[in-house]
């Protein structure tokens, strides 16, 4: 197994071998890496950001000699607004997509070289009316099914298309807009999805960890219902599905005003029958209090059974089984905020 | 006119590069184009969406805070440094939500 790890200060990669985890890095050393995709020619991207510099995307055949491209996505100078990080790659045949903060959706039939706007979705008519939460204004999942296409933003709402990405509405009837009283008038946007997962054979099935609660959409988002039976507290930053097991996956955290794990149990929890009811994820977790996060972009799967999440006091957590039984591995890190398992 | 010019080292490293470049240009634009006719990738990274100069980056020749037009001289040293800024978050990123 092979971890790509983001943090706030490079990447670093992690091998498993006979004798332990070989860590190899930093990678970009002092620029925040957050996000890790791979292209059709077998690429792999990883995007960096830094406070005075700005974004870049990379591309590496071999994880070891990495080339910057020229043109990551970058917004026209009329636009007023600001190139802030690339939180996400997502790629369908030989199409890539990359959600950006300030946010925005872009692609590239280049492999990631060149980037393109999707003015449907960039320029929406609701776009004067979005708020950034406490992580910025970002496009942070993206899914591509076809026409049909998905984009979560915060803290504005899940954004569908259903004409290639030319048009979006909103979708996210049934979720709680954040800061507003339950008896306000819903508006359009300013719903503060923090992740989303699909089902890989059905992706109008999503699940959703939200600022306001945890839900799940039969519809492609037309309706959302709350799922929250068994957690100890609705509010995180990940929703996951593992589709060997068809187990879903999330970390609860206490609240908005105190992101850390109830009474520090740092605990996945996970729902063997599609979030109906959910409980504590296996066994080997510290008995001991971890006051700490753990990121919307830093938990990823192999596709087999194998996962790893990583936090932002720098751990990274481990199964191979599925979520029944967890490890702590040794090695520790600046704030993680990517994850990627390599294959 | 040759001037050398100087990267930190975040943007050597990212670069793949070295840190000092001999750049051709009679201007601090000149020499950046020169600069980026080489290592295209550092115009995102030195210029922002509106190719001026990023908020917290500054360039200094021969010691002197510059601007895009400041000219330079032959044998000059244009330096491009990163502020000590940070440790903030940006008021429209102050939200609670």
């Amino acid at each position: 197994m092979r971890i790509a790890v983001g943090t706030e200060k490079g990447a670093y990669l992690l091998e498993d071998g006979s004798g332990g985890w070989a860590v190899t890095g930093p990678l970009f050393p002092g620029w925040k890496v957050s996000a890790f995709g791979s292209a059709s020619d077998g690429a792999h991207l990883a995007a960096v950001g830094s406070n005075w510099f700005g974004v870049g995307i990379h591309r590496s055949f071999d994880l070891v000699d990495w080339e910057q491209t020229d043109t990551p996505p970058s917004w026209p100078e009329d636009a007023g607004r600001k190139m802030e990080q690339v939180w996400t790659f997502h790629r369908q045949d030989g199409r890539l997509w990359a959600g950006v903060a300030e946010a925005g959706l872009f692609t590239s039939d280049d492999q990631g070289v060149t980037w393109e706007p999707v003015p449907g979705l960039n320029e929406h008519r609701t776009r004067d009316q979005w708020e950034p939460g406490f992580g910025g204004l970002c496009a942070h999942r993206v899914k591509v099914d076809g026409d049909t296409q998905w984009v979560a933003i915060s803290a504005v709402g899940v954004f569908r298309s259903d004409d290639g990405g030319a048009s979006w509405e909103p979708k996210n009837d049934g979720v709680a807009p954040v800061g507003l009283p339950e008896d306000a008038p819903r508006p359009e946007v300013g719903y503060c999805v923090h992740c989303v997962a699909h089902h890989p054979d059905d992706p109008n099935r999503i699940w959703r960890q939200d600022h306001s609660g945890v839900y799940r959409t039969e519809d492609g988002g037309e309706n959302w219902a709350r799922i929250e039976t068994g957690l100890p507290a609705n509010f995180g930053f990940v929703m996951w599905r593992d589709d060997s097991s068809g187990r879903l996956f999330t970390i609860p955290l206490e609240a908005d005003s105190n992101r850390v794990p109830v009474e520090g149990a740092l605990r996945v929890y996970r729902s063997d029958d599609d979030g109906d009811v959910w409980s504590v994820s296996g066994t080997g977790w510290d008995e001991a209090p971890q006051f700490t996060g753990v990121l919307r972009g830093a938990f990823d799967g192999d596709g087999s059974g194998g996962f790893c999440f990583g936090t932002t006091g720098g751990k990274l957590w481990l199964t191979r089984d599925h979520g029944d039984s967890w490890a702590e591995l040794a090695p520790a890190f600046p704030r993680i905020g990517a994850i990627s398992l390599l294959t | 006119m040759t001037a050398e010019l100087r990267l930190p080292r975040l943007l050597a490293e990212i670069a793949n590069a070295g840190s000092t470049h001999p750049v051709e240009g009679s201007t601090v634009t000149e020499a950046l184009e020169d600069l980026f006719s080489r290592l295209p990738g550092l115009r995102n990274h030195v210029l922002d969406e509106g190719s001026s100069i990023r908020p917290h980056v500054s360039v200094f020749v021969d010691g002197h805070q510059a601007d895009l037009e400041t000219g330079v001289g032959d044998g000059a040293e244009i330096r491009i440094l990163h502020a000590v800024s940070g440790g903030g978050r940006d008021a429209r990123h102050s939200r609670l939500v």
